[in-house]
């Protein structure tokens, strides 16, 4: 494991800011760190990185122990802040130049290595410009070429779109989506669209704890228990109790709209009961115009585990088929 | 300790591209002028003279060194790059003496007026090397002393004023404990004359070099910079 978490524990003088949270991320995982402003995200990954350290509990970073060996560790992760803290009154290629230099990365590939990141992070026409007087989106590609620079083991990235505007949103999450071929990457974040678009796993962290840990799709599978909406023509009644009859069929909602009748069937958990209803459309005559299996949405999963509601409340916020 | 020049490389820069340094360096270059040309008049000896030039730079540097301190760390803490800092392969060790280097390095290039005026003095009369190479001795390592006081404030604030605030107000304190020494008999006085930077360093303007003097700042600063050490240490903790 590349990322180990036992027991963080983080006080702030009597404030228990994160709980005793565990968890290990391996080589090549793109992790997304969720959970509400104020949850501990930025905690986490400041005792992570070695910034700050626990008041409980220990952190290793590629075997290396967080606070024994803060050095060591440092040397195997690559780390853009929250608001991404840069020097403004230096030139960009300059700052890269610096900061290769604290990273040790060495004299002979310094250069190539800078004008490469230059080149990953798409920010040739601003190399030669002072930091001070970037656009925001450009400043934030600055942070990651730096953060990438040493070729580290891990890049944590600590809400790396905030304050961006779409395009620039798009674009750094392109350039997160590439770096994931090279580096293990750990994204804290608020913002749901943006882990289900990078992360293959996420945490949930609410008040310190982490309240999940899953791939978005099985977040999504464990809130709505794979919940099948189906919109038929035929008598409301017998399509009712037909489909209560299915086999793995544990409650059904029928609503009425110009003749056409959209139901709701949830079905007991892990059963896809799709070709079930199918069959008993063939087999009944109804017209059959809709069959999709329901997915909660990042957001809904975030929404009901933060805020503690309850799972098996049906919602469809994006379907597949 | 490879990253210290690192760090030095980048106070400089940081420096030369701010406007406050050419601020401090154009205030420090008039002042001091004026000063020098002032007393050129009294004193004809220009032995006496350059004694005077090493004289006045005591009290300039309350001024200026809190100035040229003051957002060495604080500014890094306000920005946020602190973080960034220090969570590359860099101690705080590494910070600490690379700033104080930068700082120290900066200041060399502002007391260049006066090598300028001492060389102007050769042209008046002889003057004597050895004294003057006491005094440029003193100046650094009182320099130092006070950078590092400077420094220290700096770690234990964000805030820059507040930082140039606190350090300008423990320079004046160090420096009314050399005047309240003066002409007291007593314990009391001779420790407070013990203690304050001023005392030692007119012993090198004068021309002497007392291995005494040399100890009080290189311990003094060498404390001072083990403190904001400690500081950058225990911000973790905050």
């Amino acid at each position: 494991m590349l990322v180990e978490a036992e027991n963080l524990t983080r006080y702030y003088g009597s404030f228990l800011a994160v709980d005793g949270i565990s968890f290990s991320i391996g080589r090549g995982e793109v992790v997304g760190l969720l959970g509400p402003n104020g949850a501990g995200k930025t905690t986490t990954i400041r005792m992570l990185t070695g910034f700050l350290p626990a008041s409980d509990g220990t952190a290793r970073i590629a075997g290396c122990d967080v606070r024994e060996n803060a050095i060591e560790v440092r040397r195997h992760i690559g780390y853009m802040p929250e608001n991404n803290p840069l020097y403004p009154e230096m030139r960009t290629r300059e700052y890269l130049a610096f900061r290769a230099n604290l990273k040790g990365v060495p004299r002979r590939r310094r250069r190539s290595r800078i004008e490469e990141c230059i080149r990953l992070c798409s920010i040739e026409e601003v190399a030669g410009q002072i930091i001070g007087t970037l656009s925001k989106g450009y400043r934030q590609r600055v942070g990651l070429a730096d953060a990438m620079l040493a070729e580290p083991d891990v890049l944590i990235l600590d809400e790396p779109t905030i304050g961006l505007d779409p395009n620039q949103i798009r674009e750094v999450r392109r350039l997160i989506g590439n770096l994931s071929e090279r580096h293990t990457v750990l994204i804290s974040t608020h913002i749901l669209a943006e882990a289900e678009a990078v992360c293959r796993r996420v945490l949930i962290i609410d008040d310190g704890r982490i309240v999940a840990d899953d791939t978005p799709a099985a977040l999504s599978e464990r809130l709505l228990h794979g919940a099948v909406t189906v919109e038929l023509k035929g008598d409301p009644q017998q399509i009712r109790a037909e489909l209560c009859r299915l086999d793995g069929v544990r409650s059904v909602h029928l609503a009425d709209s110009t003749g056409w009748h959209t139901a709701s069937v949830t079905p007991e958990t892990g059963a896809d009961v799709r070709e079930a209803i199918f069959r008993a459309a063939a087999r009944n005559g109804w017209r059959l115009r809709e069959l999709t299996r329901s997915r909660a949405s990042l957001e809904d999963v975030f929404h009901r585990i933060t805020l503690g509601r309850p799972e098996a409340e049906p919602a469809v916020a994006a379907q597949e088929n | 300790m490879v990253n210290i020049p690192v760090i030095t490389r980048r106070e400089l820069s940081s420096y030369f591209l701010s406007p406050m340094a050419y601020v401090v360096l154009t205030g420090f270059a008039l002042s001091h002028g004026i000063l020098f040309s002032l007393g050129i008049g009294s004193r004809i000896e220009p032995n006496m003279q350059a004694y005077y030039a090493f004289y006045i730079t005591l009290f300039l540097l309350i001024l200026a060194a809190p100035v040229l301190t003051m957002r060495l760390v604080s500014e890094e803490t306000n920005q946020g790059t602190i973080e960034t800092l220090m969570t590359t392969p860099v101690t705080e060790l590494e910070v600490v003496i690379g700033k104080f280097m930068g700082a120290l390095v900066f200041a060399a290039v502002m007391f260049l007026p006066i090598v300028v005026q001492v060389v102007y003095l050769r042209f008046l009369g002889p003057v004597d090397v050895g004294p003057v190479l006491a005094g440029f001795l003193g100046l650094f390592l009182l320099t130092g002393q006070l950078l590092a006081i400077g420094l220290l404030c700096s770690a234990l604030t964000r805030v820059q004023i507040a930082s140039a605030i606190i350090s300008f107000a423990i320079l004046i304190g160090l420096y009314f404990m050399w005047y309240l020494g003066q002409g007291s008999p007593g314990m009391g006085a001779a420790v407070l004359r013990y203690l304050s930077p001023p005392w030692h360093y007119v012993n090198f303007a004068k021309g002497v070099v007392d291995t005494r003097d040399v100890a009080y700042f290189v311990i003094t600063t060498g404390l001072f910079l083990f403190l904001t050490v400690r500081a950058l240490q225990l911000r973790k903790w905050r």
